[in-house]
């Protein structure tokens, strides 16, 4: 369920509402739909709920949830857990292959996760020129690093992927087109091997850490591990798809699956202005189940559509038209 | 005449269907009066185990639900009492019976579950003037607080918390009146039940 830090549904309720039943219902019937909202936009997945009922079940079962035990059989587990970890701690510590050890972890984990199709929920947020920007999208990662990600429009959907040679995009009427222009650099998120396991994010986040700030916070959180730390981008190239977001700082918070080292979710939030024209901008991941698919080769390799010369010839100068409008229209505000 | 075979079922198997068919409810619940999704998680789980232990003190004849809801009244306050956090209070008592009261005209929506009782939600929220719905997708769905939409969308902090208030209301009117209009007179029936 999500965080609402700010909410105001009840703020100072109690005091000043208390003897007046309207404003007593109204406050209810916002409470009311607060909670219906939250529960609906984080419903959970059915195996996520089962997963939930059967730990509370498995709660009611235990004999202690109705008779409490006697202190001998209450105080063995901890005294065995307290001599665990003081064997283990004392194993790691006298250990000098840790590194290796942890390597070899991963690597294994590295290699189960490149099998089958990673399914992404995302979204992003910000503002262009003053108008507010907000995509969803659903991001495939396949292997030999193929990747499909299908930006969501009310419209029909715009699906942007590679079969991890070439780039190709699909629009609304389902046409798919190859991309030759496109920087093979362009995306480094995409060209280090999408599937996104902690040790394929990691050199990323290695990448555009803040050295200036305060270093990553590291957390364990039940099965996760949760990363917190500021980013700041470096200055790309002119030509470049991101040069827009050069030098932007922010706050990034990974989730990793801690068995699988597998990325759960990643959250960018920046929080300098990446140019007067673009207020800070919001990047969400999300994974979730892989829905059923019949044919991986539909995702990531579409049926590519010839592009006639004069069409080509068209966009090219459709793309220079709008480009030379970008810039005149930013240039205007600017005055 | 040979007596009919009841099939024999024990109190932690018909505990499990209660809370299978409770937990999403009290969730819901639990999520109006709480903040954060762990404290929400813990109070849940506390909940079950705390009807479990008291299954004895049970009055068979009223429904499980508003029950289980009083339980989780308590455990809320109790919580609130341990984080002591002057931006999130406790919304007082006679609030969260009155919420209760509203949980309950749910119960008796038509639908086999939880999710199917509160398809009137999806219907409002179709119906929601485009610039309310806006704010309540950042809010809910993106996570986003209020001083971000308002920093996203060029609006006042205000203005923001205006808009998310008369949405919510907007939709709690429309709950009831589709709840109205499949019979059900959705806080008079529930008080009378609780009478």
């Amino acid at each position: 369920m999500s965080q609402h830090s700010s909410k105001d549904p009840k703020k100072g309720s109690s005091k000043e509402l208390g003897s007046n039943t309207s404003m007593v219902e109204q406050e209810a019937k916002q409470l009311f739909v607060h909670g219906l909202l939250r529960y609906r936009f984080h419903k959970e997945s059915r195996e996520q709920r089962e997963a939930r009922i059967a730990a509370i079940l498995e709660t009611i079962r235990q004999p202690s949830a109705s008779t409490p035990l006697p202190i001998w059989r209450r105080i063995i587990p901890i005294a065995a857990g307290l001599l665990a970890i003081l064997f283990i701690g004392r194993f790691f510590l006298q250990s000098p292959n840790e590194k290796i050890l942890e390597a070899e972890i991963l690597s294994h984990t590295l290699e189960n996760s490149r099998k089958g199709i990673h399914y992404f929920e995302g979204s992003f947020l910000g503002n262009r020129y003053g108008k507010t920007i907000w995509r969803k999208f659903e991001a495939f990662f396949g292997p030999n690093k193929a990747f499909a990600i299908r930006i969501l429009r009310p419209g029909g959907s715009i699906t942007f992927g590679s079969d991890g040679n070439k780039y190709w995009i699909k629009g609304r009427n389902g046409n798919a087109f190859l991309l030759p222009f496109l920087p093979k650099d362009g995306f480094p998120l995409l060209g280090m091997g999408a599937n996104l396991s902690y040790l394929e994010v990691r050199p990323l986040m290695e990448a555009v850490l803040d050295p200036n700030s305060r270093p990553v916070v590291r957390t364990e959180v039940g099965s996760r591990i949760r990363f917190q730390g500021n980013f700041r981008f470096p200055a790309f190239f002119a030509g470049h798809p991101l040069r827009n977001l050069s030098g932007t700082k922010g706050k990034f918070d990974l989730w990793i699956q801690k068995e699988t080292s597998m990325l759960q979710s990643l959250l960018l939030q920046s929080t300098t202005s990446p140019s007067k024209d673009d207020p800070p901008f919001r990047l969400r991941l999300i994974r979730k189940k892989t829905p059923p698919i019949d044919d991986s080769a539909s995702i990531f390799s579409p049926k590519i559509a010839e592009i006639p010369s004069q069409l080509r010839f068209s966009l090219w100068s459709a793309g220079v038209l709008r480009r030379w409008k970008a810039f005149r229209d930013k240039h205007r505000q600017k005055k | 005449m040979a007596a009919s075979h009841q099939p024999s079922i024990d109190a932690t198997e018909l505990f499990e269907i209660l809370v299978r068919e409770q937990e999403s409810r009290l969730r819901a619940f639990i999520g109006s009066m709480v903040q954060s999704p762990e404290a929400v998680e813990d109070l849940v789980q506390d909940c079950f185990l705390v009807a479990w232990k008291n299954l004895g003190k049970y009055d068979r004849t009223l429904p499980f639900g508003p029950w289980l809801r009083g339980i989780a009244k308590n455990l809320a306050l109790s919580y609130y009492r341990k984080v002591r956090r002057d931006k999130h209070a406790f919304p007082g008592e006679e609030i969260i019976d009155h919420l209760s009261l509203l949980y309950s005209s749910l119960d008796k929506a038509p639908g086999d579950d939880f999710d199917a009782q509160i398809k009137s939600l999806e219907c409002c929220l179709e119906k929601l003037p485009e610039h309310q719905r806006k704010i309540i997708d950042l809010h809910y769905e993106e996570e986003l607080d209020t001083r971000q939409i308002a920093e996203f969308l060029g609006r006042t902090r205000e203005g923001v918390k205006k808009i998310l208030q008369r949405g919510r209301s907007w939709l709690a009117d429309c709950i009831q009146q589709r709840l109205s209009a499949l019979g059900m007179e959705p806080i008079r029936e529930a008080t009378r039940e609780k009478g």
